[in-house]
């Protein structure tokens, strides 16, 4: 087929990107130009082919439901605002004075602001500096930390009712719970996390649960790459090495910041996210704790599609094992598979007990969708 | 003679007015903008790779990120534009947040597996809609979300770069490139 020079302007003419009078010229010139028909329908046809894709139809009954409870969520957000803006004035003034003492906390000794921790979920912490070693103790809660690369002989440590975590430019959220750490898992950069007497070195995409840790093995080589590349102290005092359990991470979806955002931190600042299978390589890790063993298995029905049993696996896991830090994981996946049995009724007493055990749970948004109102 | 439908009085408010009541804690305004626009929403998730699933979660994140916004709205006539890039930032959002935990994880689903289905099971819409879809998945994100802001949900250039935040040129570029690519992609599965 010829091209024609001006085949170009068939897209032009359909984004409105041609005058008038460019408009007018060229639809003069395409009654007489196949290549340029051609062009405008070929175009037209692609939008058309590609329009039929759409969302799942919804009953009525569902858009009503849908409908409610978005109202309801709705008024909670409008409610919560209202007794804010009474008190914003004095608020915002009393943020800026504990963001401004902030900031100059968390500057490193030689220059500017290094790290940053944000609140995730009431995260009790203080901020502790000793010469090259800035540090910040998370007592309770959930943070995120934020850290920039160190200068040598600079040093950033997390430390841990049971524990430290030491830094070199890296990125990761810590729980820590009625004096333990639940978990640690880090987005960016290398982390070397230490818990009584073991180590283990956590990279991008690495999650740490606290059963893990316990089952320490025997003394073991470290990280190399990440000695190898400066960014891990290599441990100098015999410490076990115990590599991490590999799985999904919690990602943060925008949490406000202790720098610049005065905002109080919201429930569905970082998504949980259940913990993977059991290590691939069982000659090179620790092996699993029967915790993580159950969840596993129970994760693994659930991806086969097996939902009866993986709620019976996951209540079962939440029976043995009630203070995992797995727990709110398992009881969200209980709800989902009650879901896909069809058991709405099921789905919706899980999901108001969800909302009670855990009322600032990260899976909050989602859960609220399976309460039936009553 | 069939009745005719007689409008509800918050039916004929302006979005501009509406979105007003909503900055002011109206919550029966949201109502009426999710009676406008859920079924844009919920279609341009569809269309910018959402699970299905998913969708209608998203949907009422949306919405309340539309409600949390509503005293930045500028209060111009239609708020569609501005409503679809607030969803399309949600969906951003998630598909971020869900990136790193697919490449960990071997994907469990919040639908059902596809079930095996003979090609000569499935109808000719529906075969249609799947290569279409594929289509639109085979896109980087950053086409895509043009080509479905202007193809396909009809936004004007200026209305995408806002929603997109980026310069209007980059529209235009992304959007032909998005046209090549699929046309190829459709090419390849017509018999």
């Amino acid at each position: 087929m010829n091209r024609c020079a001006r085949l170009w302007e068939a897209e032009a003419l359909l984004d409105g990107r041609l005058s008038a009078s460019d408009r007018a010229s060229f639809e003069r010139h395409a009654t007489g130009c196949a290549a340029c028909t051609d062009e405008l329908a070929a175009l037209d046809a692609l939008v058309d082919r590609l329009a039929v894709v759409d969302a799942p139809e919804r009953s009525d009954l569902e858009r009503r439901s849908d409908r409610t409870a978005l109202l309801r969520r709705a008024n909670e957000a409008l409610t919560k605002e209202r007794p804010r803006r009474t008190v914003a004035f004095a608020l915002v003034a009393a943020t800026v004075v504990a963001i401004a003492l902030f900031a100059w906390l968390g500057r490193g000794p030689r220059g500017p602001r290094t790290f940053e921790v944000v609140d995730v979920t009431r995260a009790v912490f203080e901020v502790e500096s000793e010469g090259d070693v800035s540090a910040v103790r998370l007592r309770d809660g959930t943070a995120l930390f934020q850290v920039g690369k160190r200068a040598s002989g600079q040093r950033f440590l997390v430390r841990l009712p049971d524990g430290e975590i030491e830094v070199r430019g890296t990125r990761f959220v810590v729980d820590v719970r009625d004096g333990r750490t639940q978990s640690v898992v880090v987005t960016e950069g290398v982390v070397a996390l230490r818990i009584g007497n073991g180590e283990s070195i956590l990279h991008a995409g690495d999650r740490w649960p606290q059963a893990a840790a316990a089952a320490t093995s025997a003394t073991g080589p470290t990280d190399d790459r990440a000695v190898a590349s400066g960014d891990v102290p290599r441990p100098t005092d015999g410490r076990p090495v115990v590599p991490p359990v590999r799985g999904p991470i919690a990602s943060t979806d925008g949490p406000p910041r202790a720098s610049g955002e005065p905002t109080a931190p919201t429930a569905s600042a970082a998504e949980a996210l259940p913990s993977a299978a059991p290590p691939a390589s069982a000659a090179d890790l620790a092996p699993p704790s029967p915790a993580s063993q159950r969840f596993a298995e129970a994760m693994r029905a659930f991806s086969s599609g097996d939902f009866a049993k993986a709620d019976a696996a996951f209540a079962a896991f939440t029976r043995e094992f009630p203070r995992d830090g797995r727990a709110e994981d398992a009881l969200f996946l209980r709800i989902q598979s009650k879901a896909r049995l069809g058991d709405r009724a099921g789905a919706s007493v899980l999901a108001e007990g969800y909302l009670r055990a855990f009322p600032r749970g990260l899976r909050r948004p989602e859960v609220e969708r399976f309460v039936i109102p009553r | 003679m069939s009745a005719a439908r007689v409008a509800r009085p918050e039916e004929r408010v302006g979005d501009a007015e509406l979105l007003a009541r909503v900055a002011g804690g109206d919550v029966s305004a949201v109502g009426t903008l999710y009676d406008r626009y859920a079924d844009d929403v919920r279609r341009l998730f569809a269309r910018v790779g959402v699970r299905g699933a998913d969708v209608d979660d998203l949907t009422q994140e949306a919405f309340l990120d539309v409600v949390r916004g509503a005293k930045g709205f500028d209060g111009r006539e239609s708020a569609r534009p501005w409503v679809l890039g607030v969803a399309l930032n949600r969906a951003r959002r998630h598909r971020r947040s869900l990136a790193v935990f697919w490449k960990h994880l071997a994907m469990w689903t919040l639908e059902p597996t596809e079930s095996p289905r003979s090609p000569e099971d499935e109808t000719e819409a529906a075969r249609a809609a799947k290569h279409a879809q594929a289509a639109l998945a085979a896109l980087s994100d950053k086409k895509r979300e043009t080509f479905v802001l202007v193809a396909l949900e009809g936004l004007s250039g200026e209305e995408a770069a806002e929603a997109l935040g980026i310069p209007v040129a980059t529209v235009w570029t992304r959007l032909h490139h998005a046209r090549k690519e699929l046309r190829e992609a459709l090419e390849k599965e017509t018999p």
